[in-house]
């Protein structure tokens, strides 16, 4: 369960590296010319989307390692410390 | 719990740009005839549509698993299944016994007790004889319920009716204690021994 959400964050950050890329790779977008109003939207849209993704995939993994210690600390005798 | 709420928000800011995506070649004024036409508008519709479709996949599966765990810690109450029926209450519970004729509760040849049993059951009266005979001299059975059943399709009611209505049943009863207890069953297992209380 928690793996295929941590897969759906990933995906928009996927998401988001495409759309970056998508009016080069489609080849709407010349190289050198002026950026039509689709490449802008497309990009920052994109470079948003990679972002939250890209913070959304590591602030829920740091919490599940962040809970797996706790957990771990909740058994006697696994973890010393900490 | 904030990794849920991170997920949550990341899922919730990709629905609204999957929508904003989708919905861009109209807003913004794609060139082309069609907005949905030009390349562009051909990506951002197929990208915004599968951005919807994963932000709702991720924000369901956080959103159970955010449960769960609330559940785990106790925040929230626990399922319980509820009751498939009614409890039923102490008085209503208590079980009735119904008398049992002293005729019935006999072993077939043993002689009946001489202090009298409770009243019997209205329109059984007689029955007890009946599977008596059946049971010591089930050759003279079939005739007496044949005779039984000829008294009430005569018609004359009352306990006559029960008797034809149960001719079949200690006909079939009869039979089965001819051929000699039975050796067999029901579905092919050994009989009761009633007598014996064993199989």
């Amino acid at each position: 369960m928690k793996r295929t959400g941590l897969a759906g964050i990933a995906a928009v950050f996927a998401i988001g590296v495409w759309l970056c890329a998508a009016p080069w790779a489609s080849g709407q977008q010349p190289r050198g010319a002026e950026w039509t109003v689709a490449t802008r939207n497309d990009v920052w849209l994109g470079a948003a989307l990679a972002l939250t993704g890209f913070a959304g995939f590591f602030t829920t993994l740091a919490g599940q390692v962040r809970e797996l210690y706790a957990d771990a600390r909740r058994r006697p005798g696994r973890v010393q410390g900490g | 719990m904030i990794r849920y709420m991170a997920a949550l928000v990341t899922a919730a800011i990709a629905g609204m740009a999957g929508v904003w995506l989708a919905l861009a070649p109209l807003a913004l004024g794609y060139p082309e005839d069609r907005a949905y036409g030009s390349i562009a508008g051909r990506i951002d519709l197929g990208t915004g549509g599968g951005l919807c479709a994963v932000a709702v996949l991720t924000g369901v599966v956080w959103a159970i698993a955010w449960r769960r765990r609330l559940r785990t810690d106790g925040v929230l109450p626990r399922r319980t299944a509820r009751p498939a029926v009614r409890a039923v209450p102490p008085e209503e519970a208590q079980t009735q016994v119904i008398p049992v004729p002293e005729e019935l509760r006999t072993t077939p040849g043993a002689p009946a007790a001489a202090a009298p049993g409770p009243a019997p059951v209205p329109g059984t009266e007689g029955l007890a004889s009946t599977v008596t005979t059946v049971a010591a001299e089930p050759e003279r059975a079939g005739a007496g319920v044949a005779s039984a059943e000829a008294a009430a399709v005569s018609g004359d009611g009352g306990p006559m009716d029960l008797r034809a209505l149960l001719a079949p049943l200690v006909d079939a009863l009869a039979e089965d204690t001819a051929r000699g207890g039975g050796e067999r069953g029901f579905a092919g297992r050994p009989a009761y021994d009633y007598a014996e209380e064993t199989w």
